[in-house]
């Protein structure tokens, strides 16, 4: 993440005052970006008596895990705790549904997606993947919503509402035509040579694919499986209207469930629970966060 | 150089190819002509498939409902305002980064944190700083002794749009700083340096120079972030569900009310239509400034 070394660093130098004036806009700056996700991880280790308080405790005086522990229904949960907010029940299990549905979108995108992609870059001209590629960039245009109507009363008919099968195949259809995009400029890129010299001796295409190409992917299809399970795992809307209980609810539903009991909710536990849905994500950004920093920039990343 | 037909597909890849098609065609295209067809269709009582043809009559409804003007309103305001705030935020971290300023190293990691959090935690975390019983930003202010007593946010006609665009717009930033931080980065340096010859200064330096050469990524950086702001959900959903009255509804928002909780889903499809079509106009727009090359 350092900048290119050389002459452009050099281009102005820093006097005092400037330093100066430049830090304090840093700061402003992380100020900023930072002060709401801190106050979020102050709050979910701080007692509930301490954040009902006027003015709030900035610094928790008896910081304390009990939220986790209540959160995931470990021992020493707070049982009344509990009882008051209800919905958090549905939390550990959603956490998982969430793991499976990311986990499967990532496994269909990855398998179709690369093959689709494969196929693009090699078999068709260049005038027709360029409409192609336009035509999938511009049907992810579209708003989720205009287009979850119909995929709710075709997964009614065919009786897979409520299921993460059902899910886990509406995520990959949504999510097929960004991944072909990433991966098919990622084989535009791969040398042919290796390629032809393999078809040379006898191997068809998809042998091709699977013994040579497939193996010398890894990038690719880390930065497609990234983004597939980053954009999977932070959806909310088609999780939303696609279950009806927290049988196959994802976390973020049931994050916004938690969020709607008639009482004021314990801040502290959905606080914590927010912190654990966020967990996932920022750290595999983190991991991955030139392949994330490249699928942004080539215009793909964000459902 | 061009690959073009140095692969014949055999049957074995036709036959791979398939499932993806099926996919992309299943829930990409076909969702799409078959809103269309729903927008037609009399589907008032809620029971699919026992409506009649309808003609334009969702759509000659839809437009005289006069919640349907508001929510228009409402996301042509969201997206401008929210897009507004990214993109000078963004712009000015981006500016920052790109200078030495003292630890620009930090900012960096800092930039991506609000984008690789879930939109509905992001709200969840707004929701709890705008709380009018013990809200941070209440207690803030209080603190500091610029306000008297505590403020209910969301839930005041004034303030309400304006506390859901601000929380929408600082998960946008990211997406704008890495944009127009990868195009500060790739102007050469001999063109300051040439500037600085020709007795430019900082400011003269930025107008001729920097805003030329970023023009593109920043209005690709724009157009995205107005695609996106205009399907916003997740956030008006959690913060304040389209209140107080109907002061934060959008289009989304309005789209799911309609077909979700009211289950007209002939109106709601003739508002996704519309909906469908302000976004694709500006994607069009976009595909028009996309640099011309012979890849893309």
């Amino acid at each position: 993440m350092s900048g290119f070394p050389g002459a452009k660093r050099q281009r102005h130098r820093l006097g005092y005052r400037r330093a100066l004036a430049l830090g304090v806009l840093v700061g402003l700056s992380l100020l900023y970006l930072l002060a709401p996700p801190a106050w979020m991880l102050i709050s979910s280790v701080s007692p509930d008596r301490e954040l009902r308080s006027r003015p709030p405790h900035w610094i928790p005086r008896a910081p304390t895990l009990e939220h986790y522990r209540t959160l995931f229904q470990l021992p020493g949960a707070d049982r009344k705790v509990l009882d008051q907010n209800p919905q958090v029940r549905a939390f550990p299990r959603s956490f998982l549904n969430s793991v499976v549905i990311a986990g499967g979108t990532v496994a269909l995108c990855l398998v179709f997606g690369s093959i689709a992609a494969y196929s693009l870059s090699r078999c068709l001209g260049r005038r027709m993947r360029r409409w192609v590629l336009l035509g999938l960039l511009a049907s992810r245009m579209i708003p989720v919503i205009s287009v979850l109507i119909p995929i709710y009363l075709a997964l009614q008919t065919i009786g897979l509402l409520n299921t993460l099968r059902g899910l886990i195949l509406v995520y990959t259809g949504l999510l097929l035509p960004f991944v072909i995009w990433i991966l098919e400029g990622f084989y535009r890129g791969f040398p042919v040579e290796l390629e032809e010299a393999a078809a040379m001796d006898g191997c068809s295409p998809i042998g091709v694919f699977i013994r040579i190409v497939l193996p010398l992917s890894g990038n690719g299809l880390f930065a497609g499986a990234a983004f597939v399970f980053i954009s999977t795992w932070s959806d909310f809307i088609v999780g939303l209207v696609l279950t009806t209980s927290e049988v196959a609810w994802p976390i973020s539903v049931a994050l916004a469930q938690a969020l709607n009991p008639i009482t004021e909710p314990s801040w502290g536990l959905l606080n914590s629970a927010g912190l654990v849905a966020a967990l996932v994500p920022a750290i595999l950004a983190f991991l991955l966060r030139g392949a994330v920093m490249r699928g942004m920039l080539s215009g793909a990343l964000k459902g | 150089m061009d690959l073009t037909r140095r692969v014949r597909p055999d049957t074995t890849l036709r036959i791979l190819n398939l499932p993806a098609l099926a996919l992309v065609l299943g829930f990409s295209v076909l969702p799409i002509l078959y809103v269309g067809y729903l927008s037609l269709q009399d589907l008032r009582l809620g029971s699919t498939g026992s409506g009649g043809f309808a003609g334009l009559a969702n759509y000659r409804f839809t437009l005289a409902d006069s919640s349907v003007a508001t929510a228009f309103g409402n996301t042509l305001y969201f997206s401008a305002l929210a897009v507004a705030i990214a993109t000078s935020v963004g712009l000015g971290i981006a500016l920052l980064l790109d200078s030495e300023a003292p630890g620009a190293r930090w900012l960096v990691l800092a930039a991506v944190l609000p984008w690789a959090i879930p939109e509905i935690v992001n709200a969840l975390m707004w929701q709890w700083i705008y709380n009018p019983t013990y809200g941070a930003l209440d207690g803030l202010l209080v603190w500091l002794g610029m306000f008297r007593e505590y403020r209910a946010w969301l839930s005041t006609p004034g303030s309400a749009m304006h506390a859901v665009i601000f929380a929408y717009a600082w998960k946008l930033v990211p997406f704008v700083v890495i944009i127009l931080y990868a195009a500060l980065r790739s102007i050469p340096a001999e063109l300051y340096e040439s500037a600085q010859t020709d007795g430019a200064g900082r400011r003269a330096q930025f107008q001729y120079v920097t805003l030329p050469l970023i023009g593109p990524a920043l209005a690709v950086a724009i157009l995205f972030s107005v695609v996106w702001s205009m399907r916003a959900f997740d956030i008006v959903y959690l913060l304040t569900r389209g209140g107080p009255g109907e002061a934060t509804v959008v289009l989304s928002y309005l789209v799911f009310t309609k077909a979700f909780e009211f289950g007209d889903m002939g109106a709601a499809a003739a508002v996704a239509v519309a909906l469908a079509a302000v976004t694709f106009g500006v994607t069009c727009m976009y595909l028009r400034i996309l640099p011309q090359d012979e890849d893309r």
